[in-house]
């Protein structure tokens, strides 16, 4: 029993008065653009493509320096033109190089109605200057296949291309 | 200080341009538009098969079908009449409610027809007058069973008890 009081103890004393590992350290970054494209359906009678909704993009990614190779992000998503939407994209990001990366990610427009999703797509980044800001261009390929906001059992898909800024923080 | 309180005031005009440019430039989505999504179409309208339909479960098509009254209470109340003026008027072995009703005095119940109103044409003619009012029909036939005098003012609906009389009157001439 004193053994164990005293593991106990001496785990909390270490676990309160030791500080966190300077080589741990959380890279954080965002950013914002605007993206269009092209959006594909079965349901479309004429032609092979109608244009996507124009969306702004509000982007930030977490990654380690121990490995910043790869982290996650999250996307804000807000649709604006013709009709206004809601949405949030969780991503998987590859980093392959300090310009190039790219991702996975599961979209979803939550408002007014849904749409859930994948998508895949690459991010290139121009870097401006030294001080950590970058331009990016982002273009992606998503496919829809659930939410309230189809029109039955179809599948929506996206071909979309993002630009904007993005910081490191 | 004042820049900073403009700060919020220029905030707050973009975002409203930006929202009321958003609402100008969104499409209306209206009857026959191409959708891919059912937000693509405007209020009232839903995306069936990639076009923009009327939403029908928001126009109460059942509700103004069962709303409409005279299609069935019409024929319900010409059965009534018919039924309860035409067993009154016949069966009833009233001299009165004979002429009144019809079946000796040409046309004494005052329908205006010239024709010798027979005890079918009442009813008819009290489905024509009372066909709004069941409850008006019904009294009319319940009426018309005490006797011939009422059964002509209700049922005629041009009949009164001085027709009655003068038809009265005309048949004794006629047959005298």
């Amino acid at each position: 029993m004193t053994r164990w009081t005293v593991s106990l103890a001496t785990v909390m004393v270490m676990f309160f008065l030791g500080r966190s590992a300077a080589a741990q350290r959380l890279v954080s970054g965002g950013g914002i653009g605007i993206g269009t494209g092209l959006q594909r359906s079965d349901l479309i009678e004429e032609g092979l493509f109608q244009r996507a909704r124009t969306r702004i993009v509000v982007p930030f990614d977490f990654r380690n320096d121990e490995d910043m190779s790869q982290g996650i992000a999250l996307v804000g998503i807000f649709e604006i033109e013709p009709k206004v939407g809601i949405g949030l994209e969780a991503r998987y990001v590859r980093w392959l190089g300090k310009a190039f990366s790219g991702f996975v990610g599961i979209p979803a427009i939550i408002a007014p109605k849904t749409l859930v999703g994948v998508d895949v797509g690459v991010d290139l980044s121009i870097p401006l200057g030294k001080s950590g800001v970058a331009l990016f261009v982002e273009p992606s390929l998503a496919a829809i296949p659930l939410g309230t906001d189809l029109p039955g059992d179809h599948v929506l898909l996206w071909a979309l291309v993002s630009v904007g800024v993005h910081a490191q923080f | 200080m004042r820049n900073s309180e403009r700060t919020p005031r220029r905030v707050f005009s973009i975002v409203a341009a930006l929202t009321t440019a958003a609402a100008a430039l969104a499409g209306c989505g209206t009857y026959g538009d191409p959708c891919l999504r059912t937000t693509d179409c405007g209020s009232g309208f839903v995306c069936v098969e990639g076009k923009c339909q009327i939403d029908v479960g928001d126009i109460p098509i059942d509700a103004a079908l069962g709303d409409a009254p005279g299609t069935s209470d019409v024929p319900r109340v010409n059965d009534v009449v018919s039924e309860g003026v035409g067993r009154d008027a016949s069966e009833e072995g009233n001299p009165l409610a004979d002429s009144a009703g019809a079946d000796t005095t040409p046309d004494s119940a005052g329908d205006g027809d010239g024709a010798p109103t027979s005890s079918l044409d009442a009813p008819r003619d009290a489905a024509q007058a009372d066909t709004p009012s069941e409850a008006d029909a019904r009294a009319a036939a319940d009426t018309g069973s005490g006797n011939g005098d009422a059964a002509g003012d209700d049922v005629g609906g041009d009949a009164d008890s001085a027709s009655v009389k003068d038809a009265t009157v005309d048949a004794l001439d006629a047959a005298g």
